[in-house]
């Protein structure tokens, strides 16, 4: 009987074939993990240093804060329990991760130093992290969960977006939420038991306009993402009456949504009316890639941003963004006495790495806790612990970002600008 | 006009590469691999881990990831959906439950990279590849590695179709994918055959990775999310099971979106785009390439 040819004759080899692609993956794998532990992120070290304890899975009950019955810490003018364990909703993975890591960075170094110094007696402070994964529904239902808990107070997330969904459940809920970034409104309008320690951008764009007109900017372009409220707001209400005011002409604005992989198009419609200057409202992931693009293009004019711009988005884009600049509300050159003593010290604690804007206003939010919490008057509770912050930030305080004044709840500062010089260096514009 | 053709066709590339393993695996094995986004992301990172630790070119770095991603693909295969192919009690079983593992894999990958590199960007140095600006008689420009793109995609596309549809290997992925039984008994191995192919998809979706990686200038967890959109699109528009008609979908699309932008209200680029898969879908509910009845392979 004449056998049928097999078609797959080729494939009939020994085990040998699945035996090299397991090693081979396995080694892949290896890889990624060596990745980990040879990076110069030190996210995963500061947080273990820092009395902070990180819940990677979502959804699980937070740790009840520790209460002492009685106890002989004060702080202020209240009786503070032994320990106080406080929940941050966080967005430590997804689109806005980095900044979500960076300003749980600058908390837990705050809250190192607010423990190791006895600013609130013999009381420890700690924090509990709960994962957004920068989703919005993912953070309400975390932020339900923490308004149930014994927790005296929350962190709130970096994503406007999550922000304005949460806030409203803080205050129906009366449990004080300190918020950075999250430049939406919304947020603070909320009410009263609602926190910022980040100045809306709105607050520092007319440094920057006055910058571009200075530099004699008479036209310019504008690329925003349209899927952050935060750069959406920017770009379509902040700047386009301050670009009028200054007489500089806004040709046009592309949105462009935060999963837009490829902007050849948008790009080369901008190259082709060569504005003086183009505006760039991104998050991190896509600043980079926009001026690397734009240079790519031939545009040779100035590009500017906002508080997404800095050493690590704009590494990528190397020479090419040598001489970009944006606002921001950290200048980690600024001789200013907290700064100064937050560097160094954010420095030693994360292997060198640099801190950024979000991790000062991370340090600078733990920071504010704790003078709320010295200012609380009476047996500490959620109502005397918001009249504690209340007073607190009527205060203000030195921090990170500088000397912090507030309006209400909501930090004010006038900004700075700064530029790049492509080799990653940072200084102020001038 | 001319600069608009070229980024249409830019586009079109990027779209296409990251589309034709996906459209393989999909069309041929009926494997819906929702951890193909994963494996791209995957080919982006280890494009920037090896192009950073070891200083290579791109005609080395390119090989080796391919192969890493490949081998991922083909352990994912071992591990888990081989196993739930044989448990599984009929074809439309087996397809829900590999589409549900893939979903656990693709998470497990993100994470992990996410995890390595703390949810910061990242890139491929320069070292690798160096992006250069080409103009073409002052008429348009395009980069050096967009020109590579629409190279390595027209060639892919065209070796994938002719290897599909006229080898004898295309022939038994074919078969395998309408009755696995029967080519078990003319001696066909339809798991090594499965895993061969899963393997092919896997390093395409890592040569992939790797030239968008340098192309779009970012290495990040999640950036094969929202060319996964785009593929499924672009699949169904050219007709699933035509490999031909993903490329031919790709390119549409793309020439949709870069001249809504170009010479339309460019806010509405996706919203257009959209609206002409929708009446493609009508006038051809199969896409435009499939037979009249929806057949896979």
């Amino acid at each position: 009987m004449k056998h049928l040819p097999n078609p797959m004759r080729s494939f009939a080899k020994p085990q040998r074939g699945k035996l090299i692609a397991i090693v081979s993956a396995s080694s892949a794998i290896a890889v990624v993990l060596a990745g980990c532990s040879s990076s110069k992120k030190s996210g995963a070290a500061a947080s273990t240093s820092a009395a902070a304890s990180t819940s990677a899975a979502t959804g699980s009950t937070p740790a009840a804060p520790s209460v002492a019955a009685s106890s002989a810490a004060t702080g202020g003018g209240a009786s503070l329990p032994a320990s106080i364990a406080v929940t941050a909703i966080q967005d430590l993975t997804g689109a806005v991760g980095a900044v979500g890591i960076a300003t749980q960075n600058g908390m837990n170094l705050a809250v190192k130093e607010i423990n190791a110094s006895g600013m609130l007696g013999s009381t420890q402070l700690s924090i509990n992290y709960k994962d957004t994964a920068t989703t919005s529904a993912q953070a309400v239902s975390l932020m339900s969960a923490a308004a149930a808990s014994d927790s005296v107070a929350i962190f709130g997330p970096v994503s406007s977006q999550e922000s304005v969904a949460m806030a409203p459940i803080a205050q129906t809920s009366k449990v004080p939420t300190i918020f950075t970034q999250s430049g939406a409104d919304g947020v603070i309008t909320a009410g009263n038991f609602n926190f910022r320690v980040t100045a809306p951008q709105a607050f520092f764009q007319p440094k920057l306009i006055s910058y571009l007109s200075a530099h004699n900017i008479k036209s310019v372009d504008l690329l925003y993402d349209t899927d952050v409220p935060t750069t959406k707001g920017l770009a379509e209400q902040t700047l386009p009456p301050l670009f009028k005011a200054a007489n500089i002409t806004l040709k046009n604005s592309y949105g462009i949504q935060t999963t837009t992989t490829d902007i050849s198009a948008y790009v080369s419609k901008i190259a082709g009316e060569n504005p003086d200057a183009v505006g760039i409202s991104d998050t991190n992931p896509g600043v980079s890639p926009a001026i690397i693009a734009l240079r790519n293009a031939g545009y040779k004019g100035l590009i500017f941003g906002g508080s997404s711009f800095g050493v690590a988005s704009l590494k990528a884009a190397g020479a090419q963004a040598k001489g970009v600049v944006w606002t921001t509300d950290f200048d980690p050159q600024s001789t200013f006495p907290q700064t100064v003593k937050f560097v160094a010290d954010y420095k030693a604690a994360y292997s060198g790495a640099a801190p950024n804007n979000y991790a000062a206003e991370g340090f600078d939010a733990a920071y504010l806790l704790a003078y709320g919490l010295k200012d609380t008057t009476g047996a500490l509770s959620r109502t005397t612990l918001q009249a504690g912050l209340t007073t607190a930030t009527m205060a203000g305080f030195s921090g990170a970002l500088g000397q912090l004044t507030f309006q209400g709840n909501d930090l004010r500062e006038a900004g700075y600008v700064e530029t790049y010089d492509g080799a990653g260096n940072v200084s102020p514009a001038t | 006009m001319l600069q608009a053709i070229a980024d249409s066709l830019s586009l079109g590339s990027v779209y296409v590469l990251f589309a034709l393993g996906l459209s393989l695996s999909w069309s041929v094995l009926n494997l819906l691999n929702l951890a193909y986004g994963a494996q791209f992301m995957l080919g982006a990172y280890f494009a920037y881990l090896v192009g950073t630790h070891w200083h290579h070119s791109l005609l080395l770095v390119l090989p080796v990831v391919v192969v890493i991603v490949a081998a991922t693909s083909v352990l994912a295969d071992n591990l888990v959906f081989r196993h739930l192919r044989r448990q599984a009690g009929t074809p439309v079983e087996s397809e829900l439950s590999m589409l549900v593992a893939s979903i656990g894999l693709a998470a497990v990958a993100v994470t992990l990279v996410q995890h390595a590199t703390a949810g910061e960007s990242e890139f491929v140095p320069q070292t690798v590849f160096k992006v250069r600006t080409l103009h073409f008689g002052g008429l348009f420009r395009m980069t050096n590695m967009q020109l590579i793109m629409l190279i390595v995609t027209v060639v892919l596309t065209v070796v994938l179709a002719v290897v599909v549809k006229w080898s004898r290997f295309g022939r038994a992925m074919r078969g395998v994918a309408v009755d696995p039984a029967t080519c078990e008994l003319l001696g066909v191995n339809s798991n090594r055959l499965f895993s061969t192919t899963i393997a092919i998809s896997g390093a395409m979706a890592g040569l992939a990775g790797v030239l968008l990686a340098i192309h779009l200038s970012t290495v990040d967890a999640n950036m094969g999310d929202p060319l996964l959109t785009k593929a499924f699109a672009i699949i169904i528009i050219g007709g699933v099971g035509s490999i031909a008609g993903a490329a031919v979908g790709g390119y549409l699309l793309a020439f949709a979106e870069t001249f809504t932008v170009v010479y339309g209200p460019a806010n509405y680029k996706d919203a257009i785009a959209f609206i002409i898969i929708l009446i493609v879908l009508l006038v051809r509910p199969t896409g435009l390439f499939a037979r009249k009845r929806w057949e896979r392979s």
